[in-house]
């Protein structure tokens, strides 16, 4: 079920929410959030998180941080100004969407 | 408290990213991270899994192409926040205040090819002086953006790829002004139409806007970002 491209197109999305809600994110941490949220149900790809960030940190929705923890460097993900516009009208729209997908899918019988 | 990894262990975690075509340092980084946390995770319920089975239980999650994809991905995110940075840069030139320098230039070399006789005499000026500059400054940045390091670095590569081009590029104008003109028979061109004569001014401004960017503007950016994010490697 995750592997489906409705999940797909919805990455960013997921990702700019998370990071809205949370601040701060490394990489592990935001493919764990999501696994929490959805208890287990939903899945993100490594191979499909990381361009995604990239992606949405070239386009000016991110900026990154690195911090040392155990050794370690760690890239910490978090929104522009750019990014937090985007990331609500992105959820309105996505709102809106899922509206109009249920109106569609559950007609209501008059 | 479980078991974290290690130095060494993170050691062999750079290395194994090394062993799976991922020979850039600035791209490890997030997947040593990556596998790191996965494993320390691993081991908070099974403290007794060796860090080999860990690793291997991990790597499995990203998939066969999962390196290979996230570093691809990675080159073309590049590409683009340098296309917007470089867009930014550029469009400033258009926009007040920058814009009073553009008509200025503009209309100084537009006025330039009316008092010259010969319009092929401000081109020849024009491109050699290009030349020069390009030149000059590739080597200066060549000597100039130094790590204090072995390691590869992405974005240090893509940005010394794009200022090669450039370079390859700019030599190839005395070649075509040899080719083009020179084999005119009459070398004194004389352009009259204003329109045209603007037309060419403003041209001839954005490239030398575009190559200043390139060449100076950019670069610094990038390096000035490059030590911040890595203090220990500046030079």
């Amino acid at each position: 079920m995750q592997n489906s491209q409705l999940y797909k197109g919805s990455l960013s999305t997921i990702v700019l929410k998370l990071l809205n809600d949370n601040g701060k994110m490394y990489g592990y941490q935001i493919t764990r959030e999501v696994e929490k949220i959805t208890t287990g149900e939903m899945v993100i790809t490594e191979g499909a998180l990381y361009p995604t960030l990239h992606k949405l940190e070239a386009k000016g929705l991110l900026s990154v941080e690195m911090k040392m923890v155990n050794n370690r460097r760690r890239k910490y993900y978090f929104l522009t100004e750019k990014g937090k516009k985007e990331t609500a009208s992105l959820l309105t729209e996505m709102k809106t969407f899922i509206q109009h997908m249920d109106l569609l899918l559950n007609p209501k019988l008059t | 408290m479980s078991r974290t990894i290690t130095a060494e262990e993170t050691k062999k975690l750079f290395e194994f990213c090394r062993n799976h075509f991922v020979n850039y340092y600035d791209v490890q980084i997030e997947l040593v991270d990556h596998l790191a946390s996965a494993i320390e995770e691993l081991w908070k319920t099974d403290a007794d899994l060796s860090f080999d089975e860990a690793l291997k239980s991990t790597f499995k999650k990203f998939g066969i192409y999962g390196f290979s994809k996230i570093k691809n991905q990675k080159r073309k995110a590049l590409k683009r926040k340098y296309n917007r940075l470089m867009w930014s840069y550029f469009t400033e030139f258009y926009r007040w205040p920058k814009l009073a320098l553009t008509i200025v230039l503009t209309f100084g070399l537009f006025i330039l090819f009316q008092v010259v006789e010969n319009s092929l005499v401000i081109f020849y000026a024009y491109f050699l002086v290009l030349i020069i500059f390009v030149v000059a400054y590739f080597f200066k940045w060549n000597r100039r953006f130094k790590v204090k390091t072995k390691k590869k670095f992405l974005l240090i590569d893509y940005l010394r790829g794009v200022l090669s081009t450039l370079l390859i590029l700019i030599l190839q104008i005395p070649n075509l002004v040899f080719h083009l003109v020179l084999n005119v028979e009459n070398s004194t061109v004389r352009i009259e139409n204003p329109i045209i004569l603007l037309g060419i001014s403003l041209v001839l401004v954005a490239c030398g806007f575009l190559t200043y960017g390139q060449m100076i503007f950019i670069p610094q950016k990038i390096k000035q970002h490059f030590f911040e994010t890595f203090p220990e490697f500046a030079v």
